[in-house]
């Protein structure tokens, strides 16, 4: 069998969202087979694609083409924006909206990300545009979904990470929440959860041929990720502890120093026995040859003393070469590694887990491949990010059937572009 | 099992987990609550995260644990034996009924009981298996011991998350198998939806690893377009990004991009810095974080976190209260969606749960029943799913299959 059965083929998907969440969950789905097609606000620039070089905190490529086309060469965009065709539009236009209309009718799926109102504020809310495509799915992913008091508020994934509690649960003890740093982890959740619900809408139109809209609060998508912490309360009234490292029960846990400058290797003993083989491998002198230890009760309780006998040893050796060591020996331990180092991992190499694509503006670097592996695909698609406007003829010319002359003056009038020079 | 007249399109799907703790329950929970037949095969101690808590009153107790309860909602429990023969043909015959098969076992698992996920599928030519392992099924790490903590570890996240000059920094405890969980749910969906378009079953393969370094919230690629590590504790946007105190506790703003610094100016009553250009411009503006920070703070200082927060959203500034979990039980926009529900367990009396991940119209997210008792519907599940008769159900019990 040669052929890729993917399971979203057929399935034409309009993506409305920007930054991380809405993007990386329509990537998934173009992984899937699905045809996505991403609208991007024109003249407004995308959050993403900022106009100025100033803003190179985004992960700007720097080069010649860059220079000229900056919004094309972002990491924060290009990493999230795989398998995608890219229609540049005004929507706040009239031709823009009936252009969307157009694209509706044959499409399956709408996703949206606005907070809440906007799309109604646009004239094209899930009810209108129900009317072009009765067995439409819609999904809305704002912060705190489409109803109650915050389903205007705003925010990025580093928000979300502070509201539903886990900010402070980053925050080590002994320190200020103004010392933890901005994650946006909330993001992979929500791109996740967006391709399931997808899904089970589609899987749901196969079976009883109706559409729906679906409201996806990204807070809330989140929240049981902490599940832990939240039954803790629910039960007993007792907020989480601040641990850094540690586990309740496991001991010791940690990361380690070794060889080298900023190196490091996180050791995890789940039990005493993990405890028996870590000491087989120590010399007789150390000091963590404590019958004390043997037990993990004792080990929570000196856990500091024991971090700092365990990272005499650490500190000398080699992270690689120790977790491979302590790996062998059955004990639960990884190598601290940076970005960089990821990339370059023998495990990774071996099962070919980046793949080298060239982009026109940004230049050539390797990017992850799919998070899954489907026994049915044999050939994943990965398609580069697209660049600003890239589709606009092909998309309103193959699709919609619209002539040379009726895109051009679209063009013209600056209802769609592919530059967001001023 | 329920055999009622009305099916929605999930109620027909049959689940079967197997896996401890955290990855495969939650993967299937999130099918369970939405109405799919989620069975459970537990072995004969019972699901690890039984015994990990919280526990009411901290008072440990198999049925009583708060993982387990709020994972599990929904579900049914078969114990089942997998190292002997009966066991392994109870599961074959189970395995000729199931839509989907959720596993979180080593690779070499189910082969090691003579049960390639090949020969499943032959016994099953729809079935769709999910296999979560931590580092894929292939490779040097294969085999690798890990936990959540190491998996973290040994993902790129883990090396540029921490405080400034301090080590490498966990995320909450967990929130990567939640990660990977959710990674399996939503592909073994897709499969499931293309079967309704008449495919045939599927084997899908999730590597912890990959699912955390394949999505956002990775530096892999911001690394090779800026030749730039990620250090721990910096701040990667314009100010104010991150975080600040408050009167009473602390707030989050998400960016300082200029379209956010100016309604921030405009909703700390500070509009008229935006008349001089050394503020305006945003190039200008870099060099002055101190200078603002001060009006800034004066202003936060002086108010509850929730009131800078209800504030600055009004103007569309992007700043959000630093919670603790208590927080989320009295939050005004939780409370308003219900977020939380309450079911009675019938050991622990009424629980507070967490909600539906997603709210589709068409779709009921809901707390049929609480998590099962350690194995409470073994009988029925092979009585009347399985067609064992009573008699041999006896012998099953007696030679430790069930």
């Amino acid at each position: 069998m040669v052929n890729d059965n993917f399971p979203l083929k057929n399935i034409r998907i309009i993506e409305l969202t920007e930054v991380w969440a809405g993007p990386m969950g329509n990537s998934l789905m173009g992984d899937l087979g699905a045809d996505i097609i991403k609208i991007e606000s024109f003249p407004r620039a995308p959050i993403t694609r900022p106009q100025d070089t100033i803003a190179a905190r985004r992960g700007l490529s720097e080069n010649k083409l860059s220079k000229l086309r900056p919004w094309d060469a972002y990491a924060s965009h290009n990493m999230a924006n795989r398998n995608k065709k890219g229609l540049s539009i005004d929507l706040k236009t009239s031709k823009g909206k009936k252009t969307l209309f157009e694209l509706v009718k044959c499409s399956d799926v709408l996703i949206e990300g606005y907070s809440a109102g906007t799309m109604e504020n646009l004239g094209i809310s899930y009810e209108i545009l129900k009317k072009h495509r009765p067995d439409l799915v819609m999904v809305s992913m704002p912060g705190w979904g489409l109803e109650g008091p915050y389903k205007k508020y705003v925010t990025l994934g580093s928000g979300l990470d502070a509201y539903s509690g886990h900010w402070l649960l980053r925050t080590p003890p002994n320190t200020e929440p103004t010392e933890t740093m901005s994650i946006y982890h909330t993001d992979a959740v929500a791109a996740l959860n967006l391709v399931l619900s997808v899904c089970m809408a589609l899987h749901q139109r196969s079976n009883e041929g109706v559409g729906q809209n679906i409201d996806l609060s990204q807070a809330e998508t989140f929240i049981p990720h902490l599940t832990k912490h939240i039954m803790e309360y629910s039960m007993n009234n007792l907020n989480p502890l601040q641990i850094g490292n540690r586990h309740f029960s496991r001991a010791p846990q940690g990361v380690y120093t070794c060889q080298g400058t900023n190196q490091w290797i996180a050791i995890s003993i789940r039990n005493d026995k993990d405890w028996f083989q870590l000491c087989n491998l120590i010399d007789k002198e150390s000091p963590l040859h404590n019958p004390d230890y043997e037990n993990a009760l004792s080990r929570i309780k000196d856990h500091d003393k024991i971090d700092i006998f365990l990272n005499q040893w650490t500190q000398e050796q080699n992270k690689i070469e120790l977790m491979k060591l302590l790996q062998f020996n059955k004990i639960p331990a990884g190598a601290i590694m940076n970005e960089k180092e990821i990339v370059d991992n023998e495990h990774l190499i071996s099962r070919n887990y980046f793949i080298k694509l060239d982009h026109p503006i940004a230049g050539i670097h390797s990017y992850p491949k799919n998070i899954w592996e489907f026994l049915s695909i044999k050939n994943p698609l990965f398609k580069r990010a697209n660049l600003y406007g890239e589709h606009n003829e092909e998309i309103l010319r193959e699709l919609l059937g619209i002539t040379r002359t009726g895109i051009k003056r679209m063009w013209k009038e600056k209802i769609i572009g592919d530059s967001l020079d001023n | 099992m329920k055999n009622n007249k009305k099916h929605n399109a999930f109620e027909n799907l049959l689940i079967l987990e197997i896996g401890d703790l955290i990855a495969a329950p939650y993967c299937t929970k999130l099918f369970a609550d939405y109405g799919a037949q989620v069975i459970k095969l537990e072995p004969p101690e019972g699901d690890y995260s039984r015994k990990s808590g919280p526990f009411p009153n901290n008072i440990p107790h198999q049925e009583t644990s708060g993982l387990y309860l709020n994972l599990n909602t929904n579900k049914k429990s078969m114990t089942l034996n997998l190292q002997n023969l009966d066991g392994r043909n109870l599961f074959i015959k189970l395995i000729t009924k199931a839509n989907l098969l959720v596993i979180d076992k080593p690779p070499y698992f189910l082969e090691s009981i003579g049960l390639s996920f090949e020969k499943l599928q032959i016994l099953n030519p729809n079935l769709i298996i999910t296999s979560i392992t931590p580092f894929g099924d292939h490779g040097p790490y294969a085999e690798y011991e890990t936990n959540d903590f190491i998996s973290f570890a040994l993902t790129n996240r883990m090396s540029p998350h921490g405080i400034i000059d301090g080590p490498p920094l966990q995320y909450g405890s967990d929130v990567i198998l939640y990660q990977i969980a959710t990674t399996a749910a939503a592909a073994s969906m897709a499969a499931i939806f293309s079967i309704s378009n008449k495919q045939k079953g599927d084997i899908i393969k999730i590597s912890g690893m990959e699912a955390q370094i394949g999505n956002v919230d990775t530096r892999t690629v911001f690394e090779q377009y800026t030749q730039r590590l990620l250090q721990r504790g910096s701040i990667d946007l314009r100010y104010p990004t991150g975080c600040y105190p408050c009167l009473d506790g602390y707030i989050v703003f998400g960016s300082g991009e200029d379209r956010f610094f100016r309604r921030l100016c405009h909703a700390i009553g500070q509009s008229n810095l935006l008349d001089d250009p050394e503020w305006a411009i945003p190039a200008n503006r870099e060099s002055r974080q101190e200078e603002f920070e001060i009006y800034l703070l004066e202003w936060l200082l002086e108010r509850p976190k929730q009131n800078v927060f209800e504030i600055c959203q009004e103007y569309g500034v992007m700043c959000t209260p630093i919670n603790q979990i208590s927080d989320l039980f009295v939050d005004p926009q939780l409370k308003y969606r219900k977020y939380f529900v309450k079911s009675n367990h019938e050991i622990v009396g009424d629980i507070t749960y967490t909600g539906a991940p997603f709210n589709l119209s068409k779709l009921k997210w809901r707390i049929n029943h609480s998590a099962p008792r350690l194995s409470q519907h073994t009988k029925e599940i092979c009585t009347k799913l399985i067609n064992i008769s009573i008699k041999e159900l006896v012998l099953l019990k007696s030679n430790g299959t069930i």
